[in-house]
C-alpha cells in the first residue's frame, strides 16, 4: 500500500502520524456527533468544594471555646452555654474540617457581625439550598444505597415519603452533630438515631399503632412473625433464645 | 455531568492504553511467533516497540497540561511521587519507569530491525575514540538485552494499561458509575479490566491490522491463531463493556444516569455507531471471518479495520470519562 521505494522501517512514523491524525479527527467528529445526540441530557451539577476551613476559623474558635469571651458579647448565660464548643470536641474527623466548612461565616473577622455575616447555623438541613455544598458533598450518593441490603433505603423512606418536616428534615436529627461531639463512625447512628428521633413520636418499636418495623424495613424475611420474637431492639441481633 | 475531566483526559487514556496495548504485543510477538520465521526485521514488532514511548510521553504531558498546577508549580509533581497509599503515586512511577524503558525497547528494536544502522553506529569515529565503550558495543548482545528490556516493558506495560482504568475507577464515591463492580457483590471494578481489553484490542489494532495492510505483511503466517487471540479480545471487551453498563443501571443512582446518558442519551451516537460499531461488532465480523478462512481478508478492509478500532477505543475513553455524573442526595 505504500510506495515500494519505501523502506519498511518508515511503518512506524506513519502509525504514529495516523495516531495524531485520528486525535485531531475525534476533536473534530466527537463533539459534532455529540451535538446532534438526544438532548435530554441529566442535569450538570456542580458540586461544592471542601474548603477545609480550619485554618480559616481560628476566630470561631478563639471565641466559641472561651465562654468568658462569649460573655462579653451574648451577656446571657443560656445562650453562652447554647454556643460554647467544649474544645475537647474539635478533634474529630469532622471538626477538624474547621467550623467555617460548613457553618459559612467569616472565621477570620475581627467583629461579631462580620464573622457571622452568611452564617449557617444548621448545615446539614437540606431545605436550605448552601446545604448542598455540606455533607451532600461527601455523602451525597447516601439516599441511594440501601442499608443493611434493605429496599427501599431508610433514607427514601424518612426524606421523601413520610417526613416532609421542615423541622427534621435534617441530616443531624438521627446521626448528631458530627462535629460537636457525636461520632457516626464510632457510633450506631441506626439505634442512637432512632432512640433520640423516631422515639418521640413512635414509642415502641413494632407496636401496631405507631412505628412499625417493616414501615422501613421492607419485609427482610419470608416468613411472618413478630421481629420483637427474634431480635433486640437494642442491637437488632438475633436473640440467644431463639432456635 | 462531571465537569472536572474531560477531552484531554480521554486522549490520555487512549494514548495509555494504545502505548501498553502495543507494547505487550510486541514483547507477546518477540517471545511468541515461531522461530526462525519474522525473528529480525519484524514490522510488527518494531510499530509495537517503537511507539509506547513517545505517545506515553505526549499522554503524559497532556496529563501535566490539564492538572494546569503542573505548569504553575512543576514542583509539585514531585509530591506526587511520595504518597505510595495513592493510587496516582503507583500511576506516577509506572509511568516514570515505562516510558524511558519503552524507548529503550524501541530503540533497540530499530538496531535489531535495521542492523545497518547497529553498524553504522559502531563505527562513528567518536564512539571508536571511545576505546572501552566501542568494544561494549561491539561484543553487545543486541537480541538477548532486547528481549530482557522487552520482558520488563511488557510487565510495566500491563501496569500502565490496567492503571488507567484504576485511576478514574478509584474517584469511586464521588462518581458512581466509575467504580461500577463487575458483579454487585464483588467490590472489584470493572473499568481496569475493560480498560485492558481495549488496550490489547487497539494495540492489535495498530500493530498487527495497521502493519500488514499497509505493508502488506501476513503476521498470520507467523502465528496462525492471531486472529483468534484478536476476536477472544474483542469478545471479553464487549462483554465487559455489557456488564459495566448492566451493572450501573441496576445500581440506580448516578451510576444509572451515566448509563442512560452513554445507551440512549446524549453520547448514545458515539456509543452505538463508533464504540459498539466500529470497535465491537466490525472487528468481531473481520476476525472471525479471518479465523474461519484461515487468511487475511483485503488490505483495504483490514486498514478500515484498525483505523476504526483505534477511533472507537479513543471514543469509548471519551464517552465513559464525559458521562461521569456526580453522585448527590
Amino acid at each position: 500500500m505504500i510506495p515500494k521505494k519505501w523502506p519498511d522501517w518508515t511503518i512506524s512514523p506513519i502509525a504514529f502520524a495516523v495516531i495524531i491524525v485520528l486525535i485531531l479527527l475525534g476533536s473534530i467528529v466527537v463533539p459534532i456527533v455529540s451535538g446532534i445526540s438526544p438532548k435530554d441530557e441529566p442535569p450538570i451539577i456542580k458540586k461544592g468544594m471542601i474548603r477545609f476551613g480550619s485554618m480559616k476559623s481560628q476566630a470561631c474558635v478563639d471565641c466559641h471555646t472561651n465562654k468568658d469571651a462569649l460573655m462579653d458579647v451574648a451577656n446571657n448565660s443560656a445562650t453562652v452555654d447554647e454556643v460554647f464548643i467544649d474544645p475537647v470536641y474539635l478533634t474529630g474527623y469532622h471538626a477538624q474540617l474547621g467550623c467555617s466548612t460548613c457553618h459559612l461565616g467569616n472565621g477570620e473577622a475581627k467583629t461579631f457581625g462580620e464573622a457571622h455575616t452568611n452564617l449557617l447555623i444548621a448545615p446539614s438541613y437540606y431545605g436550605d439550598s448552601r446545604v448542598e455544598s455540606m455533607c451532600i458533598t461527601c455523602h451525597g450518593e447516601i439516599s441511594k444505597r440501601s442499608i443493611n441490603t434493605i429496599e427501599p433505603t431508610i433514607h427514601d423512606e424518612f426524606l421523601d415519603v413520610r417526613h416532609k418536616d421542615p423541622s427534621i428534615d435534617r441530616c443531624s436529627t438521627c446521626h448528631g452533630q458530627v462535629a460537636h461531639g457525636s461520632d457516626p463512625f464510632t457510633e450506631n447512628s441506626h439505634i442512637t438515631g432512632i432512640q433520640t428521633t423516631c422515639h418521640t413520636c413512635h414509642a415502641n418499636f413494632n407496636d401496631q399503632s405507631k412505628l412499625m418495623c417493616q414501615d422501613c424495613h421492607n419485609n427482610p424475611h419470608d416468613m411472618e412473625a413478630d421481629c420483637n420474637d427474634c431480635h433486640s431492639v437494642e442491637g437488632w441481633a438475633i436473640k440467644s433464645t431463639v432456635e | 455531568m462531571q465537569e472536572e475531566w474531560g477531552w484531554i483526559i480521554a486522549i490520555y487514556l487512549f494514548l495509555g492504553g494504545l502505548g501498553a496495548g502495543a507494547c505487550m504485543v510486541a514483547v507477546f510477538m518477540e517471545f511468541f511467533r515461531k522461530i526462525n520465521q519474522c525473528v529480525s526485521s519484524c514490522p510488527v514488532t518494531l510499530v509495537g516497540a517503537t511507539l509506547p514511548g513517545p505517545i506515553l510521553a505526549i499522554g503524559t504531558l497532556l496529563l501535566i497540561f490539564d492538572l494546569g498546577q503542573g505548569l504553575q508549580k512543576p514542583w509539585l509533581i514531585i509530591n506526587l511521587y511520595t504518597h505510595f497509599s495513592s493510587v496516582m503515586t503507583w500511576g506516577t512511577w509506572i509511568l516514570t519507569l515505562f516510558i524511558p524503558i519503552s524507548m529503550v525497547y524501541g530503540f533497540l528494536e530499530v538496531m535489531d530491525f535495521k542492523s545497518e544502522a547497529w553498524d553504522w553506529l559502531k563505527s562513528r569515529s567518536w564512539i571508536v575514540k571511545m576505546g572501552k565503550f566501542h568494544s561494549f558495543l561491539e561484543n553487545f548482545q543486541l537480541k538477548r538485552t532486547k528481549q530482557g528490556i522487552a520482558l520488563v516493558s511488557g510487565v510495566l506495560a500491563l501496569g500502565v494499561a490496567l492503571y488507567t482504568g484504576l485511576l478514574i475507577s478509584i474517584v469511586g464515591p464521588a462518581v458512581p458509575f466509575w467504580s461500577t463492580p463487575v458483579i454487585p457483590a464483588l467490590p472489584i471494578p470493572i473499568l481496569p479490566l475493560l480498560f485492558l481489553t481495549s488496550a490489547l484490542s487497539s494495540g492489535l489494532a495498530i500493530t498487527v491490522d495497521f502493519v500488514d495492510s499497509v505493508l502488506n505483511h501476513d503476521s498470520h503466517e507467523h502465528m496462525s491463531r492471531l486472529p483468534y487471540y484478536h476476536l477472544a479480545v474483542i469478545l471479553v471487551e464487549g462483554l465487559f463493556l455489557g456488564l459495566l453498563l448492566f451493572n450501573a443501571n441496576s445500581s440506580g443512582g448516578a451510576a444509572a444516569q451515566s448509563a442512560e446518558a452513554i445507551i440512549s442519551g446524549p453520547y448514545s451516537i458515539l456509543f452505538w455507531l463508533f464504540v459498539v460499531g466500529l470497535g465491537i461488532i466490525v472487528p468481531a465480523v473481520i476476525h472471525g471471518m479471518q479465523s474461519s478462512r484461515k487468511k487475511r481478508l483485503n488490505d483495504n478492509i483490514c486498514l478500515a479495520n484498525a483505523v476504526g478500532v483505534l477511533f472507537s477505543s479513543l471514543t469509548m475513553r471519551f464517552v465513559i470519562v464525559a458521562a461521569g455524573i456526580h453522585a448527590i442526595l
